[in-house]
């Protein structure tokens, strides 16, 4: 087990940070942590690298109590942190070199290491010049090379996508998959909800300090009981299709809008059979239907009564 | 080493910081230095002989030479230094050589106005000339004639006194050396803002989650600055002394050790103030605040017997205060190993300091 939180509870003062939470992370996952902002997850990743003390619980990384064996397990882990944690005023390299430095790494063996991180994140060419004019896309990147040059067990991405355009957001995203099946663990706190649906094996949702569900996208999603939906995309529906329709006793309603007929069913109960005979005898023409599956996001709607983005 | 080594490459790739943190504080604490010393040759230095022997008026001469020399009667002296018309006046008592001869401990006696201070360099300057005789007197051994010739000869520059050893001096603090003090401290504290910038980019947050323990990440911090520090002592002796020749006490080395000592210090009570300020602005608020009374008390500013006792006793507990102490000592003679009480005090500062600034982790990373 590369991670396992047993009853850890962390205050701010009067605030909770971290609400007796218990979390097992296992080897190989990509473990999604999604959460609003100040659902506690930067504390709870702060708990697991002993830059915050807790109040009370249990917490093992890799196995070791990190209390007890600090620096031997840090040596195992690489962060990405949500901030840009980069010296501007050192080359791309030298960055990548101090921070392999850090992890105890020397001689060829480093600058092998170096070279190679510098070539995942695609930032060969550029090693010889300053971040600072990097674009966000090429720090975000120069702040994964940082994390992996050591060739860590356990890899803790917080939000490393925040503030970039969709191409390096991609590149980083296929990044994460590929150190994933090198064999690494990867810890993914984020409020995106898509790239934790793209990307994690597992996910455990946060709010206010606590795991409230947790589970894969697919388990999730069974938690709640969500009304599916589809578009009917067919030329000028009219009163007669969707009477037709609203027959069909497993529709739960029917609307017509500018962008087609929208149908609401309940979860599991797709009629798509009988929808495209009644569409086929009203003597129109299917152009298309859309499915609207329930997503991470109502997951979470459904669960804490707000969005991530609150 | 590597934060040490980064960070003396970010300072000598960084324009900016190598002006401020180095080229800068040179050039101000040297010129500083220079302004509040300027004048020093148009000092009015009262002289009054009561001895009328060779060596009296031979010193009357020496001084002259250096200095501007007032007549003024023994009973208007009083009158002269309030109006302002002598700056410092050394009287020479009947006796003075004879005791000198006889190897016996000789004084002068100085009278100073508490409302100027700008004689204060001449002091030093005399305390020095005055050792130098009574040391000269003492291994001349009582003979008159070895006497006269060594004094000839150290007038001449040909041979230098290297064992300086003042006995009894009342002399307080000195105001350049106070000014001095002040640009390190400020300037050692200054220095430590690279921290508070790795602060600001997150990436001592991020340095903290490797293997490198908080301790040795300030450790590495405080010997690059130290270094800094260093360069610029050197150089600001060098300056003024070397190419403004202003006195600066028998031993520079000694000098620059107690300087550089508090310099230490000074940068480890900048590791502590930077684990209290979240930015630079509260930063450079709180290294006033407590800098500027530091100085205060610590005697920078003025000499810390015009304090009440109440505060001087305070300053007892401020590493200015020993800092003070031990450039004065040095400038009155003090070896080093004298100084090892004023030494002891302020290592024990900079453990202090450096303890308080690394030991909470917590409120550092929150």
């Amino acid at each position: 087990m590369v991670l396992n939180v047993k009853d850890l509870v962390k205050r701010y003062g009067e605030e909770t940070a971290i609400d007796h939470l218990g979390l097992s992370i296992d080897e190989g996952e990509i473990f999604g942590l999604l959460g609003p902002n100040g659902a506690g997850k930067t504390t709870l990743i702060n708990s697991v690298l002993g830059l915050t003390k807790t109040e009370s619980g249990h917490m093992e990384v890799l196995g070791k109590k990190l209390a007890s064996n600090g620096n031997g397990v840090k040596k195992e882990i690489g962060v990405v942190p949500q901030d840009l944690a980069i010296y501007e005023d050192l080359t791309a390299y030298e960055n990548v070199d101090l921070f392999a430095s850090l992890y105890g790494l020397k001689g060829q063996q480093k600058k092998e290491r170096v070279e190679e991180a510098l070539e995942f994140v695609g930032l060969a060419d550029k090693k010889k010049q300053y971040p600072k004019k990097f674009s966000g896309g090429m720090k975000r990147r120069l702040n994964i090379a940082m994390a992996i040059v050591h060739q860590p067990k356990l890899v803790i991405m917080d939000e490393p996508t925040v503030g970039i355009d969709p191409q390096s957001r991609n590149q980083i995203l296929e990044s994460v998959k590929t150190l994933n099946q090198r064999g690494i663990t990867i810890i993914y706190p984020s409020h995106y909800m898509e790239e934790v649906e793209a990307i994690c094996t597992r996910i455990a949702i946060m709010d206010r300090g606590r795991i409230i569900a947790r589970g894969t996208k697919e388990e999730l999603k069974q938690l709640i009981d969500f009304e599916e939906k589809g578009i009917l995309l067919v030329d000028r529906p009219g009163e007669g299709l969707k009477t037709a329709l609203k027959a069909i006793e497993e529709l739960n309603d029917v609307e017509i809008s500018q962008e087609g007929v929208t149908l609401t069913w309940g979860k599991g109960n797709q009629p798509l059979t009988r929808i495209m005979r009644i569409v086929d005898e009203q003597g129109y023409q299917l152009k298309g239907l859309k499915i609207q599956e329930p997503n991470l996001e109502n997951v979470f709607l459904t669960l804490t009564g707000k969005t991530l983005r609150d | 080493m590597n934060i040490f080594r980064s960070n003396i490459k970010r300072i000598l790739r960084d324009r900016t910081s190598l002006l401020f943190m180095v080229i800068l504080p040179v050039f101000f604490i040297s010129m500083y230095f220079v302004a509040t010393s300027a004048g020093l040759s148009g000092l009015k230095i009262g002289f009054i002989d009561r001895d009328q022997t060779p060596l009296s008026t031979g010193m009357e001469a020496h001084l002259a030479s250096e200095y501007v020399l007032v007549e003024v009667e023994e009973e208007n002296l009083s009158a002269a230094l309030l109006d302002g018309e002598v700056d410092y006046a050394v009287i020479i008592p009947e006796g003075y050589t004879r005791d000198i001869l006889e190897g016996n401990h000789a004084r002068v006696q100085g009278y100073e106005s508490l409302d100027n201070n700008v004689y204060r360099p001449f002091v030093i300057y005399l305390e020095s000339y005055l050792e130098a005789i009574q040391t000269i007197g003492r291994q001349s051994g009582g003979n008159e004639e070895v006497f006269y010739q060594a004094l000839e000869a150290y007038e001449e520059g040909i041979f230098q006194m290297t064992s300086v050893q003042t006995g009894n001096s009342t002399l307080h603090t000195e105001r350049s050396m106070g000014f001095l003090i002040m640009g390190i401290l400020f300037f050692s504290i200054r220095s430590t803002s690279l921290i508070m910038k790795d602060k600001k980019s997150k990436v001592f947050q991020r340095i903290l989650t490797s293997p490198l323990h908080l301790k040795q990440y300030m450790l590495e911090n405080i010997l690059c600055f130290s270094l800094l520090m260093l360069i610029q002592i050197a150089l600001i002796l060098v300056v003024v002394a070397g190419v403004f020749r202003l006195p600066m006490g028998p031993s520079l080395i000694n000098l620059f050790l107690v300087l550089f000592l508090f310099g230490v210090t000074s940068i480890s009570l900048g590791i502590s103030l930077v684990s209290l300020g979240k930015d630079q602005n509260r930063m450079a608020t709180i290294t006033t605040l407590i800098a500027t009374p530091m100085l205060m008390l610590g005697g920078a500013f003025w000499p810390r017997a015009i304090m009440p006792e109440l505060l001087q006793n305070i300053g007892r507990f401020i590493p200015v205060t020993w800092a003070m102490e031990g450039v004065e000592r040095v400038l009155q003679g003090s070896s080093i190993t004298d100084l090892w009480f004023e030494v002891l005090i302020l290592i024990a500062f900079s453990l202090l300091f450096f303890l308080l600034g690394t030991w909470k982790k917590e409120e550092v990373v929150q």
